[in-house]
């Protein structure tokens, strides 16, 4: 079911009814209904995977919440300080036996069906170095719909009950309800139970101020899928499909497109549905501020995907920082070069997990962990650095407040973030490496007098759409990165925002009417 | 609180420790920012914080870790 469909429409106009209409305490369960509905639109037999995992994640904090209370209790029952020190080292013993055995359970499908042809094809490319006649043609398996995002709701779920962040559900359907809820499983955000539950599970009556922002916020969401994201997906497949027959400056335009569609996309899912849970009454975490208004490659990643970002943070950067080896580190690193550099090497050391994992995360294929890795290394290579480029912007008396090194800043930035995607994109390292060797042998600047090379496959209306539709996504991040977004929604009289509503509605049947591609999201696929 | 202090304003000493009562709310110090506290104040006050114990309640400000670390000590 594509969520810009008249089917999808028919869903989320009877999920709002039978919400508002049945008593408070059962709304949780119309959700239960309608998650199940929608997922079992894209295939029945997939959902087996999910319940597994609920299941799974279910009971592994159920023990885990037994043990938080009852190893308490043994803790004050015992006698002296060594008998309570023992029954400490017991309990956590315990726990992370528990919580490990949860995780790996958790896991093992996701592992299996996303990372088994990747890690296959690595262990028979290395065979056939010895031998060959040894080939791999892969596993025709599919990945179930947004399996990675439960994955990951199911394992942070798993590691707050252990960190005793919140105890656990007792009722599994209220927690199915939570992994499973549509909104948030195709791609994101990453929500916290004990955040989503306080929404999900109070009770929300029916309001009309709600509805008209939900709604309003569900057009947005609309009008940046259908009129920017979609219309230029054939353009950048195109060119970056067959980059061998296009000119450097053609592929650095795709880039550029693509970073565009890209956001206008994931940016447009997440308006939609933080749209239809505000009309519910449903607070769902913002994934995005205004990214390429990001003066680093750090700050970019915390205006992106944010809730991804908080979750690698949350359950690998610190783990792997804090842990008995990144202490170590940072010891070392302290005693050696001193507090500055001894502080960034422990985060080098958590980064180097994080980013492999976020390389992992986005794709089983070694283009992606390049990706991770030049993110790692740019970021890394900055915070180092931070004090050399100080005293060069001394030197060169530039003003680190002024307007024009804010933009220079913020669009190094997007060149780094887009030429990183040289990789993300391709499907493997030799196509990516000969994509940048196009750039740099076959770039044809005086191609620029051509604009119609440009928007490949593109019809004229399109391009003029899509094109002022760009330009009002930018605007009205310009008015939000400067905090004016607000006020200037609030003082819009009536008239003028039922215009701008029905320009944004002319333009998405304009452009469904000229387009064919609409569909899934990008960010599902992964 | 003194010694808390000192370690805080080494680590980053833009910040107005004495007021700041949102450091981790309000995005003031970043996860490099927090590992070094947790390391120094761990070698310092010879306590074991650990990755369960990065709540925001706990590090949102000075006073709130020096509570968090008389806890740890306390035992």
């Amino acid at each position: 079911m594509s969520l810009i469909s008249l089917d999808c429409f028919k869903f989320a106009l009877i999920t709002v009814i039978a919400y508002f209409l049945i008593p408070k305490r059962f709304q949780w369960f119309v959700l239960f209904i309608a998650n199940i509905w929608f997922y079992c639109s894209y295939g029945p037999v997939y959902i087996v995977f999910l319940v597994l995992a609920g299941a799974v994640s279910y009971f592994g904090a159920r023990i885990l919440e037994k043990e938080n209370n009852d190893g308490a209790k043994r803790i004050s029952a015992a006698g002296d300080d060594k008998e309570k020190e023992e029954a400490r080292r017991g309990l956590l013993r315990r726990k992370k036996t528990i919580a490990f055995i949860t995780i790996i359970l958790v896991m093992s499908a996701w592992i299996v069906l996303k990372y088994g042809n990747f890690l296959a094809g690595n262990v028979f490319a290395l065979l056939a170095v010895f031998d060959p006649a040894i080939s791999f043609e892969g596993f025709d398996w599919v990945l179930p719909l947004g399996m990675s995002f439960y994955t990951f709701h199911a394992i942070g779920y798993v590691v707050d009950v252990y960190r005793k962040k919140y105890p656990a559900e007792k009722n599994f359907l209220k927690y199915f309800t939570f992994l499973s809820f549509f909104p948030h499983m195709i791609q994101g955000p990453f929500s916290r139970f004990n955040d989503l539950s306080k929404t999900m599970f109070a009770g929300n009556s029916f309001s009309y101020t709600r509805l008209c922002e939900g709604a309003s916020r569900i057009l947005w969401g609309a009008f940046k899928k259908a009129v920017v994201a979609d219309p230029t997906a054939g353009t950048v497949n195109m060119i970056l499909g067959a980059y061998a027959d296009h000119t450097g400056i053609q592929i650095v335009f795709a880039f550029c497109l693509y970073s565009i569609r890209l956001y206008a996309d994931f940016s447009g899912y997440m308006d939609m549905v933080c749209g239809f849970c505000h009309i519910l009454g449903i607070g769902l975490e913002e994934n995005f501020r205004q990214p390429f208004f990001a003066k680093t490659v750090d700050e970019y990643w915390r205006r992106w995907h944010i809730t991804l970002g908080r979750w690698f943070r949350d359950y690998v950067f610190y783990p792997a920082s804090m842990s008995r080896n990144g202490m170590k580190i940072s010891k070392w690193a302290r005693n050696k070069w001193g507090a500055k550099t001894g502080k960034l090497i422990s985060g080098y050391f958590a980064m180097i997990f994080v980013w492999t994992a976020t390389g992992l995360w986005h794709g089983a294929n070694w283009t992606y962990l390049v990706w991770g890795y030049l993110n790692l290394i740019v970021m890394c290579s900055t915070m180092q650095l931070s004090d050399k480029y100080t005293l060069i912007k001394e030197k060169l008396k530039i003003r680190s407040d002024s307007f024009l090194w804010k933009l220079f800043c913020m669009i190094r930035t997007y060149i780094l973030i887009s030429a990183f995607r040289f990789f993300s994109v391709a499907k493997d390292i030799r196509s990516a490496v000969a994509t940048i060797a196009k750039v740099f042998t076959d770039f044809r600047i005086s191609m620029i007098r051509q604009p119609s090379e440009f928007f490949v496959g593109m019809f004229r209306e399109e391009i003029i759409l899509m094109a002022i539709a760009a330009a009002a996504i930018f605007t009205v991040d310009i008015l939000n990165e400067t905090g004016r977004w607000a006020k200037v929604k609030e003082k819009c009289p009536a008239v003028l925002r039922a215009l701008a509503y029905s320009i944004m509605i002319v333009m998405i049947i304009l452009m469904l009417k000229t387009d064919d591609i609409t569909g899934g999201f990008m960010y599902a696929n992964f | 609180m003194e010694q808390l202090m000192k370690i805080l304003k080494d680590i980053r000493p833009d910040v107005d420790f004495e007021n700041a009562t949102d450091l981790i709310d309000s995005e003031i110090l970043d996860s490099f920012d927090i590992i070094s506290i947790v390391s120094e104040v761990n070698d310092a006050f010879g306590v074991e914080i650990n990755v369960d114990d990065l709540l925001p309640e706990n590090f949102n400000s000075a006073e709130a870790l020096y509570e968090l670390i008389k806890k740890m000590q306390a035992g």
